[in-house]
């Protein structure tokens, strides 16, 4: 214990003093966050609204006037409520506002106290938070209209309805995924080049003429790189959810559950690449080989259901798509850790795999 | 009892036998040299004596254990220093000592052993920012940690810029006066000469001599060696003449001339007649007694460092 414990806080300052290692780890999800955070921002800005007057009538064009006048919508016209409804659910415009037949003699109905003239929204739902943001603008605009005409309530009212399949952003969709790449590159960096160079350098021999046993060393050095990526995944997600409003569900259990299964499957697939290695520069390519195809295939920046049918069907066992899976239906659909067994267990087979490689694989020299 | 006790120790990788039926023993508080050249066997032999090689057969006894049966043993009570430096880059000199203080069970406080390697200055100094001596120094310094009764040096000084090796040797005499029995593999001829009280010269995983580096000598050469360098060529019948005068059995081909010599003054006196009268120069003259290296050359027929 007490060698465990030395070999693990001497791990802890080599990691800590090794600023390029931490950097390159938590430099890419940082910025592709920033990135897809002002993103989505910025688009937020303006506001594509469709027009569909299927009334024509003068009061019917006054109230189409009256979204033409707000700066943040950029009205068009659209021919039919299909045409526009089409077009909100492919994202193309984020809401399309309908005034149905019989809407100008509504409002004068009801402006005579008789009921009242109701129009439709129809808000896209590719984006949780703009969906939630268009919503209320032009809901608010539909008051604001009303009032004017009426002092006391709203003769108008708006009936909102979403429309289109996913239900998050980008960000929500982005962010599981690369806190698995984190996680990824962690495990397999901090092994598979670390131990080649130990081994290059003979610490590893030197290591074995004392008395520590090799469990002792490679599960203190493990850990160290266990506690760097909880602080990472700790860093990320407050950036996600703190910074970018990322609509994240947090439950911790799962979270961790991931992040300790997925960085050991990492780690010892990282043993093993080390073992196979001729050395510390033959290692890098090799890691390269493994970590590349699967940040791209593996569901990091795309869903892998888009892939074509017989990629998918390869690309679905890669232990990094278990990881961005399970991570991405806790933090975005809520899943609690109960209900990913799937994940779970396909990730506990890939642990056991590769831990049973990389022992085989292991060389002290 | 001896340190050290080896006997009939080979090593075979897959068909290549690096290290075939060596014997030897190392005495209590002595400097013990393995000497040989690159791929000899010396290290091999010594990783096995460290116990971190398996031996293919062999009865090896370190300190009173048998290193394959008990290597933990061993390991508790010597002090290893390998060929690489194999230090951690990102930690200090201090922490490093400190880290392998804690992997043995009664450590020397390691302010006392920065102080032995005079390593004091350095204490708070990244390994990788060490210059190559001090790396070596640090790299002995834990391999002092746990107080060993023997301490294994594999070529300490491979590198190492003159200044730093005379003062590598320093610590190793250092080290015998406290009564440590040091084991030092090295090719360099004088660092043998100069440091070890009895080695054995390895060449293709065989002992080929063993003793003091005097007495070595002294067996193998009664003469001393005199020698000198011929400006020209020589034609063949004055070859065949110093020859003779050297007396050696063939002409002398030039233009190094070495030849071991009993009566030095009579044959100098010889060669000087000789080359006035046959209008020869001799530049470069000296006289000397054998080295190590004229042992390894007279032994396998090749120089040390081919």
């Amino acid at each position: 214990m007490r060698s465990w414990l030395a070999f693990f806080t001497a791990s802890f300052k080599q990691m800590v003093r090794n600023r390029q290692a931490i950097f390159w780890t938590l430099f890419f999800p940082v910025v592709f966050m920033t990135m897809m955070g002002f993103l989505g921002r910025n688009s937020t800005q303006e506001v594509k609204v469709l027009l569909v007057d299927l009334d024509r009538s003068p009061a019917s064009q006054q109230v189409a006037a009256a979204f033409e006048h707000v700066p943040v919508f950029k009205v068009t016209e659209a021919s039919s409520e299909a045409a526009a409804r089409r077009q909100v659910a492919d994202a193309k415009a984020d809401a399309a506002i309908i005034l149905p037949e019989g809407f100008g003699a509504r409002l004068q109905a009801a402006l005579a106290g008789q009921g009242e003239a109701d129009l439709r929204v129809l808000y896209g739902n590719a984006n949780l938070v703009k969906a939630q943001e268009t919503r209320g603008m032009l809901e608010t605009t539909v008051e604001h209209v009303g009032l004017a005409l009426a002092r006391r309530s709203s003769p108008i009212v708006a009936r909102s309805e979403a429309v289109g399949t996913t239900a998050t952003g980008y960000l929500e969709f982005v962010v599981p995924g690369l806190l698995a790449m984190m996680m990824m590159n962690t495990g397999l960096f901090s092994i598979a080049n670390v131990v080649t160079r130990w081994r290059d350098r003979g610490v590893l021999k030197r290591l074995r003429a004392t008395t520590v046993t090799p469990a002792t060393i490679v599960t203190a050095w493990v850990t160290t790189q266990m506690v760097s990526g909880i602080l990472s995944v700790v860093l990320l997600l407050g950036l996600a959810i703190g910074l970018f409003k990322a609509h994240l569900t947090v439950h911790a259990t799962a979270i961790a559950a991931f992040t300790i299964l997925g960085m050991g499957v990492f780690f010892a697939i990282g043993f093993f690449l080390a073992g196979i290695a001729k050395d510390s520069e033959a290692v890098v390519p090799l890691v390269n080989l493994v970590s590349l195809p699967m940040m791209f295939l593996s569901g990091v920046f795309f869903p892998i259901d888009s892939l074509p049918r017989w990629l998918f069907k390869i690309v679905h066992y890669l232990p990094l798509s278990y990881l961005a899976d399970g991570l991405r239906s806790t933090l975005t659909s809520g899943a609690t850790l109960a209900s990913l067994g799937a994940d779970v267990a396909a990730l506990a087979v890939w642990l056991l795999v590769a831990i049973v490689a990389s022992v085989r694989a292991f060389r002290w020299e | 009892m001896p340190a050290i006790e080896v006997s009939g120790l080979v090593k075979d990788y897959g068909t290549v036998r690096a290290v075939d039926g060596v014997s030897f023993a190392v005495e209590e508080g002595e400097i013990f040299g393995l000497l040989g050249p690159n791929g000899a066997g010396k290290t091999t032999t010594m990783e096995i004596l460290e116990g971190l090689r398996r031996p293919t057969a062999g009865r090896i006894q370190v300190a009173g254990f048998d290193v394959v049966r008990q290597p933990n043993e061993v390991k508790r009570r010597i002090g290893v220093q390998l060929q690489a430096t194999a230090l951690f880059d990102l930690l200090t000199v201090r922490e490093t000592i400190a880290l392998y203080a804690q992997f043995v069970p009664n450590p020397r406080p390691v302010d006392e052993v920065l102080k032995e390697l005079a390593l004091e200055e350095k204490a708070s100094t990244y390994a990788k920012d060490l210059s190559g001596g001090q790396k070596q120094r640090l790299s002995i310094a834990i391999a002092l940690v746990n107080d060993p009764q023997i301490v294994f040096l594999d070529e300490p000084t491979t590198g190492l810029d003159p200044q730093a090796r005379r003062n590598l040797w320093d610590t190793i005499r250092a080290l015998k006066r406290q009564g440590k029995t040091v084991v030092l593999s090295t090719h360099y001829m004088d660092e043998a000469q100069e440091l070890c009280d009895r080695l054995i010269v390895i060449d293709h995983g065989r002992v080929i001599a063993e003793g003091s580096p005097k007495e070595l000598i002294r067996r193998h050469f009664e003469a001393s060696i005199v020698q000198f360098r011929l400006d020209e060529p020589l034609d063949a019948q004055r070859a065949a003449e110093l020859g003779a005068l050297l007396g050696q059995d063939g002409p002398v081909s030039g233009p190094e001339v070495s030849a071991q010599v009993e009566d030095v003054p009579g044959v100098l006196a010889r060669l000087f007649t000789w080359a006035a009268a046959a209008g020869v120069t001799v530049s470069e003259l000296a006289v000397r007694t054998a080295s190590l290296e004229d042992l390894f050359l007279k032994l396998t027929g090749r120089s040390l460092r081919e």
